[in-house]
């Protein structure tokens, strides 16, 4: 047996009770769309000005910043991590393949909420937008994942 | 039961390279933005029907999710990024 140490629901739960604005990206917002697809990594982006917040409703997973919030906000980016791996984008604006500039607050104006247990709610990205977060890279899974949400935007 | 899959890391290795490589702006507009075949939407719409009944949560499917990289991690030797390439 290989037990999994990490309370996910809790981790989850914790982001959702801090009120901090932060939104999952990446592959495991697709999961939670409905979509089976791995990964090994979450994948966040953060509001700039919530970066305590959010480092503090996980510390008591023994998540830590890999940086200083000032560090992270002229990062862009910043790890939580200890056994598990949270990116955390904290840039205002990111520019996608394309050259299109997509800004966390439109984003965040634009999300869906998903209720994750015991009436927690987790912030996601709009499909459309959660789209464009796959244009931040230009890796071969991304341009799948896209055809993935393509397709799942259209059986909506 | 996990079966173990016996891969040379150097294979290992070239394989997510190419999977991690960056597309130029072209091949990528062309993957992600190309027509989808109704046999690709069909079997999409067919694994999104699977995964939702099998795990009717949110929380459902992340545990999923995480129980199933776990898992197929544990088939593989691990082996970390080539950073010289």
């Amino acid at each position: 047996m290989h037990a999994d140490p990490f309370d996910e629901a809790e981790f989850f739960g914790a982001i959702a009770r801090s009120h901090a604005r932060v939104l999952l990206i990446g592959r495991r917002a697709l999961i939670a769309l409905g979509l089976p697809v791995l990964t090994q990594d979450y994948d966040f982006w953060a509001h700039r000005e919530d970066i305590a917040l959010l480092n503090d409703a996980v510390e008591h997973l023994d998540l830590l910043p890999n940086r200083t919030p000032e560090e992270a906000l002229s990062m862009g980016r910043y790890v939580l991590e200890n056994g598990e791996h949270v990116d955390v984008l904290v840039a205002r604006q990111v520019s996608t393949v394309d050259g299109e500039h997509v800004r966390f607050d439109d984003v965040w104006q634009r999300r869906e909420m998903v209720d994750v247990g015991s009436g927690a709610l987790l912030a996601l990205p709009s499909i459309d937008d959660l789209i464009a977060t796959k244009r931040f890279a230009s890796r071969p899974k991304d341009a799948e994942d896209i055809r993935l949400l393509r397709a799942l935007k259209e059986s909506r | 039961m996990t079966f173990r899959v016996d891969v040379d890391p150097d294979a290992l290795r070239r394989v997510r390279a190419l999977a991690d490589r960056s597309l130029s702006v072209e091949e990528f507009r062309a993957w992600a933005d190309g027509p989808i075949g109704d046999e690709e939407r069909r079997g999409i719409e067919e694994l999104i029907a699977w995964h939702m009944k099998r795990y009717p949560t949110v929380i459902e499917r992340l545990a999923h999710a995480r129980k199933a990289y776990r898992r197929w991690a544990r088939s593989f030797p691990r082996v970390e990024p080539d950073t010289e390439r």
